[in-house]
């Protein structure tokens, strides 16, 4: 099972480049951060604006309840929100970063700048047999966070 | 797949090409145009070569109606009946077209591109709770 890491969460390549590939129909998104309800529903726009459905999700506990669909993708925005996701089962064999974008960030690629914390955290993530790959589109060839090919 | 030539001032049409695979992907067969260091006939040749080498069919999206750029292309789309013009070219049409040039016809993909692009222009306000 995949989950998908960007820190701009749900934007246009996730909708399109992502979604219309993998024939997507419900987005489900765990944030440690996201619970301002505006925000939530403006994610929620963008999902209908494609016509999918959304899920938000704010604990391993809730998660650890839901029931997987056909057309799921599951998106997480932040390292920490991944590594949290992954405290409970079922588990994510495989993480797919699509962007992260730190500030002060070392440049890994075109679409991924990493803070010291949030290494530390995809590598405590690696350790607990998560593959990780960075990758732009479904299409693309994958990367490790060191730059070669996965 | 139909293909499509962006044909606008300066240079927007590229940028939104960019815009467009950033967000899409690969997006061959799309074409840009500038009007750039070009007079009206020189601008046609450009874009009429470009039409040859796409087969002869394409959506031409322009960005200003009446400009310099939407003349060229009308000239060069007289008399063919292969080739469609739109206007106002922004980035959810040319989303919508990457999204659906494989899987609809000519005349439903420009009446799809035509709605996005007229529902894509609104007031924004904050979603009520």
């Amino acid at each position: 099972m995949n989950y998908h890491l960007d820190n701009r969460c749900l934007h246009g390549r996730i909708l399109h480049g992502w979604g219309t590939r993998l024939r997507v129909k419900r987005y489900l998104i765990f944030s440690l951060d996201l619970s301002d309800p505006q925000i939530r529903e403006l994610y929620r726009d963008g999902a209908r604006s494609v016509g999918c459905e959304i899920e938000f999700f704010a604990s391993s506990a809730d998660y650890s309840s839901h029931v997987e669909r056909t057309g799921d993708f599951w998106l997480v925005d932040s390292p920490a929100a991944a590594l949290e996701l992954n405290r409970v089962e079922p588990r994510f064999e495989r993480l797919i970063l699509i962007g992260l974008r730190d500030q002060s960030g070392e440049v890994i690629s075109e679409d991924v700048r990493l803070s010291a914390d949030n290494r530390a955290l995809l590598e405590e993530l690696a350790a607990h047999n998560v593959s990780i790959e960075i990758r732009r589109f479904p299409e693309n060839d994958g990367k490790t966070l060191t730059g070669t090919e996965s | 797949m139909i293909p499509a030539i962006v044909v606008c001032h300066g240079t927007l049409g590229r940028t939104l090409c960019s815009a467009a695979e950033g967000i899409w992907g690969q997006t061959d067969r799309l074409i840009a145009v500038s009007n750039n260091e070009l007079c009206g006939e020189g601008l046609r040749t450009v874009v009429a070569d470009h039409l040859d080498a796409l087969g002869g069919q394409a959506i031409i999206f322009t960005d200003y109606f009446g400009g310099s750029c939407a003349t060229a292309c009308l000239a060069v789309m007289l008399g063919n009946p292969r080739v469609r013009l739109v206007s106002g070219v922004n980035l959810p049409i040319l989303i919508y077209y990457l999204t659906h040039r494989h899987e609809l016809e000519f005349d439903d993909l420009v009446a799809g591109i035509i709605h996005r692009g007229q529902n894509s222009i609104r007031e924004l306000t904050p979603p009520e709770l």
